[in-house]
Formats: C-alpha cells, sequence, structure tokens
C-alpha cells in the first residue's frame, strides 16, 4: 500500500489531493482509513517527585479528517480540503506543527498507519 | 523617574516584507540611560518562550524630555510567517519599546498583525509526482 500526491505542499485553504495504491496482497476484510492530520508539539516543563524540573515535549492534535475507503479498488484518488484557519508547517524550539497524510486500519484502538508521509502546509 | 510612551503606528497590519514605520512619542519624562525599539517574533508554549526573530533600532541616547518623538522603520522578512494561537501555543508579532535604565527597564509593547503572503497564480508543478509516500 502506497499513498502520494501530486503536489509538494498546499496553502491553507486549498484541497489536498492524495493518490492511494493498494497493491496486491492487501487482506479481504480490513478496513482502511486515509486522511489528513495536523500535531502539535509543544514543550511544558515537568516537575517530579524530587523536585527537579525536566523539559518536556506533548503532542496533541491540532487538525484531523479522516475517510473511510475501499481497499478493493487499486488506485483511488482522495481530495481533502485544508481548512484556512488550521494551522500552517511550522518547526519552532518549544512549539510546532506537522502536518501528514496517513493510511491507517480501522480497528478498536489506534494503530500505527501503515503509509504516511510529511507534507508542507504554507500560510 | 521612569518615562513612559505612546507607540504611535500608522496601521497595525503588515505583509511579509513591509518596513514597520512609526514614531515612539515621550508622554512623561525620565531616566533613561538608551532607548530603543525591537521588532520580534515570538514563539510560546505553555511554559516556555522564545525569540526566533529579533530586530532592534538604536533611537536615543541619554535622558528623555516629554514631546521628544523619534521615528523608527523595521523591516520585516520577506518569508514572515503570520501568528497563530493553538490550544496549546502562540507565534505572534510584536513591537517593544525599551528604555534602559539604572533600576528596572521599562517596556512598551505591542502586537501587530502580519498577514500571510499573496502567492502567485497557480502554475502547473514542473516537479509534480509522487513523493515521500511510505509502504507496507
Amino acid at each position: 500500500m502506497a499513498i502520494g500526491a501530486a503536489a509538494h505542499g498546499v496553502r491553507r485553504g486549498d484541497n489536498m489531493r492524495l493518490d492511494l495504491t493498494v497493491r496486491n496482497g492487501a487482506r479481504a476484510g480490513k478496513r482502511l482509513r486515509v486522511g489528513l492530520v495536523c500535531i502539535e508539539r509543544y514543550d511544558v516543563e515537568e516537575s517530579s517527585s524530587d523536585s527537579s524540573t525536566s523539559r518536556e515535549t506533548r503532542e496533541d492534535i491540532a487538525h484531523e479528517e479522516w475517510t473511510e475507503v475501499d481497499i478493493g479498488v487499486a488506485q483511488q484518488g482522495l481530495s481533502f480540503t485544508i481548512p484556512p484557519d488550521a494551522p500552517f508547517s511550522y518547526r519552532g524550539t518549544c512549539l510546532s506543527f506537522e502536518w501528514r497524510a496517513e493510511a491507517c486500519e480501522i480497528a478498536r484502538l489506534r494503530p500505527d498507519p501503515v503509509a504516511s508521509f510529511v507534507f508542507e502546509v504554507r500560510p | 523617574m521612569s518615562p513612559s510612551f505612546d507607540l504611535q503606528l500608522g496601521r497595525e497590519s503588515f505583509a511579509p516584507g513591509d518596513a514597520v514605520t512609526g514614531t515612539v512619542l515621550v508622554t512623561e519624562e525620565g531616566d533613561s540611560r538608551a532607548l530603543e525599539i525591537a521588532l520580534r517574533f515570538h514563539e510560546k508554549s505553555p511554559d516556555y518562550e522564545e525569540v526566533p526573530l529579533n530586530r532592534a533600532q538604536a533611537l536615543h541616547t541619554g535622558p528623555l524630555e516629554t514631546g521628544h518623538s523619534f521615528d523608527f522603520s523595521l523591516e520585516l522578512p520577506p518569508d514572515a510567517l503570520p501568528g497563530y494561537t493553538s490550544a496549546h501555543g502562540e507565534l505572534y508579532w510584536e513591537l517593544d519599546v525599551k528604555s534602559d535604565e539604572a533600576g528596572r527597564d521599562t517596556h512598551e509593547r505591542r502586537r501587530i498583525e502580519v498577514v500571510a503572503a499573496a502567492e502567485p497564480t497557480t502554475e502547473p508543478d514542473l516537479f509534480g509526482g509522487d513523493f515521500g509516500g511510505a509502504e507496507s
């Protein structure tokens, strides 16, 4: 399985078109979702029981949009709109926003993606 | 005695590459050693703050008298990012007038809005094609 995109980056408010390729061997009965996710990473000061502090980076989902796909179709194109008020890609020292396109199995627990890539969202 | 200032701007919103121009008016005299203004891009998480960009301009050296005014011009980078407020952090631009004094310095701060850069109309992507796709 693979996902790709025709454009290297998009602006907020633009459409992001993903191309999904399901190769031979995809197991029947599996359910798959494909989407975009923006992960916000931010630094916080953590206190431990011995009164010392440390700098930790936490994650949260700033935006996500998913659609369930038919795993029986070998090639399919999917389109998502980046909201105009969503974060733009930014890699800072104590704050960052990373956009990813991902394909994941639909399961009760959140599984690791089976295919993904990072792309840029410009302001 | 600490001086007071009025930071006067012709406008509050700017585009990347614009010059941020204005005047610092001394509204109350004071014992300042030096006066400067800085244009800064701030990055803020719940517990930390960074300043990835800092452009400063010296305005005056010595005591300040009521009615003094100082013009300034600080240029935004051509690739300046707009501000953004998220659930856990913030990106923003700020002007900071600082009077260096023997005791605690006096600051007059003002946030400014930087809008997203305009992009040319969409052209065919000469470098288009699949990229970065991970596979299973």
